[in-house]
């Protein structure tokens, strides 16, 4: 982040927009004392102050809320609201008080939530709001917000909204940061929007509007050059019609020819990873038909997705991606093991020769195959994962985030791999987040919000601006 | 890993002696702090009892561990997947009991083979169960193997009514007992060698070894990249299951008897032996031949202890201060590397 200037007066709303990346989350961690600024002044009430560490932060009234509320599941809702200020005498806690002050938070919001029910046993929007109960039980001055309505029904961002005015009402500070502009536009008072870590401007709500907010938002973005390849064939390889799955995702709808790259777009939480998660059968549907090259596919576990050929690169590559503790040519060869064995025995120069052959071809350094991936930059373990699912030999190939966390030049060469794999004739689902990179190498941009498909763009007519509209607001 | 650029010792050893490259490529092996605390172990009996050299105890010490080792190599696996299986004693107890029941019932020395497999088929069935219900029903391996240990010695006493059961057939003993080449290899070291050679084999060459590093080392990557992780868990703790089972069954024939009290206890000194020898208790990380070093350090430890006179409430002192010891010397090792 860099040379950030925003200010908040009391009794605002004030939102927090920008793409992923932009440099949100880490002006909240600034404010709450997660890290120290490099430079620059916070000041509070006209004084300037350091925000050491997030005790500090709760001290000085600065309190946070988060799209998970940060609480205790098994403890119930008096003590979730209390926790680590119990009213006591010598240590033994004075139950009765603790409810008396329990339930007092609650009815000065308007809240109606029993204090003695368990937290786990709470929908997701009542949880949201025990989580604010609690942070105003620390008579916060300043509350931050970041993605609340994320996990919530209409009803619940509705009542959310009216306890978030009634705040601003008794002077307390609101900082709200949402991807949904609708949202913003009905709570907040002024909008500031970040990009790539800047300050790209502050407005009030009522001087400006959705298109304006987009432009700020997308800004000029660095055109990532255009690769050449073969259009795509005739041959549909992979359609899905219909899938649903509970309130993740419902009835979507799309197809993908040989030598094609589709892109699925949209703002973290709409759904993208999870689509994806499905074709490969690391989760569940309840209904929708999916077929590969014409014929009928039933994912159940990426086992048998991997044995149909098809292949799923997992955006988070620490947790799902690599096994760190392991060797290069261990992880490489994970996938494809059965090819380099015989009645399960091991087959060690075709499993060396072949693993050899991607870490030339991926350019993986260092490339000596015995070193364990945890000794790896962030690149060369992408280029890991990436290097696995080429040795699976899949025809389908889904790669969610595949350059995320990966510096620029290793960024080019996954693109230019990609770009490859498509010109040989994968059919390639894609997941980015950077859309100059998704306008780079798609053929086609589907759009999701909310788990639904709101529309799709082919490459000729896609820009920046006309994506992030669509999956800010679902509108063209 | 031995040129790790973040490492202090290569930054300090930039341009080294070759004795420094030597010491830092054998810091790099992980048998590597054991192989020197197993060589201090037999150096100080040896000095301080020079019966302690002589061939014939060397045969006995091994002899003695066999059975040990024999369930630790079962055991490497589940420890190196990200589990372990808290069930070996009390199955190979099991096992052992219903193994001289068959061999009594059936008398004849046709009936010791059959004896010894039925024994094996108790632990298979008891690691087949201890997986299934650890894949498919995902209760944790502790609590399930918590379980079915409580079970299996329950049926154990069931069977025995509590008393040894004698009068098993003299040829019954042959496993545990028997020589191979007259009064010099015994048969349960046979066993144990054998044992260890499968085992290795299994881990090291096959698909299964490297899909059990790949699920001790990250299940879920593991899973997303095609390995049946359900399927191969229960190979596991039947492997487990199996081993345990041996070892009951080359425990009863030394004993000549079936009891369903042997090996209490006999689990916490299986992993004991397999943490000793490096093996990492969050998975992924380990060796068989470590467990091999760890179930010596604990034989030779105790057969010193003994030739020097020591009561043995203080062997168990010693043993346990010797995990410790072991497991902190390797920790040492990481950090300085």
């Amino acid at each position: 982040m860099d040379n950030v200037s925003f200010s908040v007066s009391l009794g605002e709303v004030h939102a927090l927009l920008g793409e992923n990346g932009a440099g949100k989350s880490t002006l909240i961690k600034l404010l709450t004392g997660v890290y120290p600024p490099d430079g620059g002044e916070i000041h509070l009430n006209g004084r300037k102050v350091n925000i050491d560490n997030p005790h500090h932060a709760l001290q000085m009234g600065i309190s946070a809320i988060y799209q998970d509320p940060i609480l205790v599941p098994k403890l119930n809702v008096e003590n979730n609201i209390l926790l680590g200020r119990e009213p006591n005498k010598n240590s033994f806690i004075n139950q009765q008080k603790l409810s008396q002050q329990a339930r007092q938070v609650l009815s000065e919001l308007g809240l109606d939530v029993n204090v003695k029910q368990k937290v786990a046993d709470l929908s997701p929007g009542k949880r949201q709001l025990v989580a604010i109960a609690k942070a105003l039980s620390i008579e916060a001055q300043m509350l931050i917000m970041d993605e609340p309505t994320a996990a919530l029904t209409d009803q619940e961002v509705s009542h959310l909204f009216q306890v978030i005015r009634k705040l601003r009402d008794q002077g307390i500070s609101v900082i709200f940061v949402s991807h949904r502009m609708e949202e913003v536009f009905q709570i907040a008072d002024r909008i500031t929007v970040l990009r790539d870590g800047k300050h790209i401007g502050t407005r009030t709500v009522a001087e400006t509007s959705y298109s304006e907010l987009v432009h700020m938002i997308v800004g000029r973005n660095i055109e990532i050059e255009t690769l050449s390849r073969r259009p795509p064939r005739e041959e549909i390889a992979l359609e899905v019609k219909g899938i649903s799955s509970g309130r993740v995702f419902k009835d979507i709808s799309f197809f993908i020819r040989q030598g094609e790259i589709v892109a699925l777009a949209g703002l973290v939480g709409s759904g993208r990873t999870d689509v994806a998660r499905a074709i490969f059968g690391a989760s569940a549907v309840e209904s929708g038909q999916f077929s590969l090259y014409g014929e009928e596919y039933r994912p159940r576990t990426p086992h048998h997705a991997i044995n149909n050929g098809v292949f799923m690169v997992p955006e988070d590559r620490k947790g799902q991606g690599i096994i760190p503790g392991l060797s290069v040519l261990v992880n490489i060869s994970l996938a494809n093991l059965k090819k380099y064995s015989r009645w399960s025995f091991l087959n060690f120069k075709d499993e060396r020769e072949a693993v050899a052959s991607q870490i030339q071809q991926l350019r993986i350094v260092p490339n000596d195959p015995k070193r364990k991936v945890m000794n790896l930059s962030g690149g060369n373990q992408q280029k890991v994962v990436l290097a696995k699912s080429l040795d699976a030999q899949s025809r389908v190939l889904i790669l969610d985030e595949p350059t995320a966390g990966v510096d620029v030049g290793a960024k080019s060469e996954i693109r230019s791999l990609i770009n490859q794999l498509a010109d040989k004739g994968n059919a390639i689902l894609l997941i980015s987040s950077e859309i100059p990179e998704v306008l780079a190498l798609a053929n086609r941009v589907i759009v999701m919000k909310e788990g639904q498909i709101v529309g799709e763009l082919r490459n000729a007519e896609a820009t920046s601006e006309r994506i992030i509209h669509l999956a800010m607001t679902g509108e063209r | 890993m031995l040129d790790n650029t973040n490492s202090p010792v290569e930054k300090s050893s930039n341009g080294s002696t070759m004795g420094g490259r030597a010491l830092r490529r054998f810091l790099g092996r992980e048998e590597s702090t054991l192989l020197l605390f197993l060589l201090a172990v037999i150096l100080i009996f040896g000095t301080l009892e020079p019966s302690f050299f002589k061939f014939t105890n060397a045969v006995n010490v091994i002899r003695q561990v066999s059975i040990l080792a024999i369930s630790a190599f079962g055991m490497t696996f589940a420890i190196l997947s990200g589990g372990f299986d808290l069930s070996v004693g009390a199955v190979s107890a099991l096992a052992g009991v219903v193994g001289s029941m068959v061999a009594r019932e059936l008398g004849s020395a046709f009936g010791i083979p059959v004896s010894y497999v039925v024994g094996l088929l108790v632990g298979v069935g008891v690691g087949l169960i201890n997986g299934f219900i650890i894949s498919f029903m995902k209760i944790s391996p502790l609590i399930t193997t918590l379980g079915t240990m409580t079970i299996a010695r329950g049926m154990a006493y069931i069977f025995t009514g509590g008393v040894s059961l004698y009068g098993v057939p003299d040829a019954f003993q042959w496993i545990g007992r028997g020589y191979v080449a007259k009064n010099i290899l015994p048969m349960p070291v046979v066993v144990m060698i054998i044992v260890f050679f499968l085992s290795y084999i299994i881990l090291n060459r096959t698909t299964f070894g490297r899909y059990v590093y790949a699920i001790g080392g990250n299940e879920e990557a593991a899973r997303l990249s095609g390995v049946n992780v359900q399927k191969n868990k229960i190979l596991i703790y039947t492997l487990v299951g199996t081993t345990a089972a041996l070892s009951g069954i080359v425990l009863a024939s030394r004993l000549g008897a079936g009891q369903a009290a042997s090996n209490t206890g006999f689990e916490l000194d299986v992993i004991t032996a397999v943490v000793l020898g490096g093996v990492s208790m969050s998975g992924g990380e380990g060796r068989l031949e470590g467990t091999l070093i760890g179930v010596l350090i604990i034989g030779i430890l105790a057969n010193g202890l003994i030739l020097m006179d020591v009561a043995p409430y203080y062997q168990l002192v010693v043993k346990g201060l010797a995990l410790l010891f072991a497991v902190g010397l390797d920790l040492l090792r990481k950090r300085i590397k």
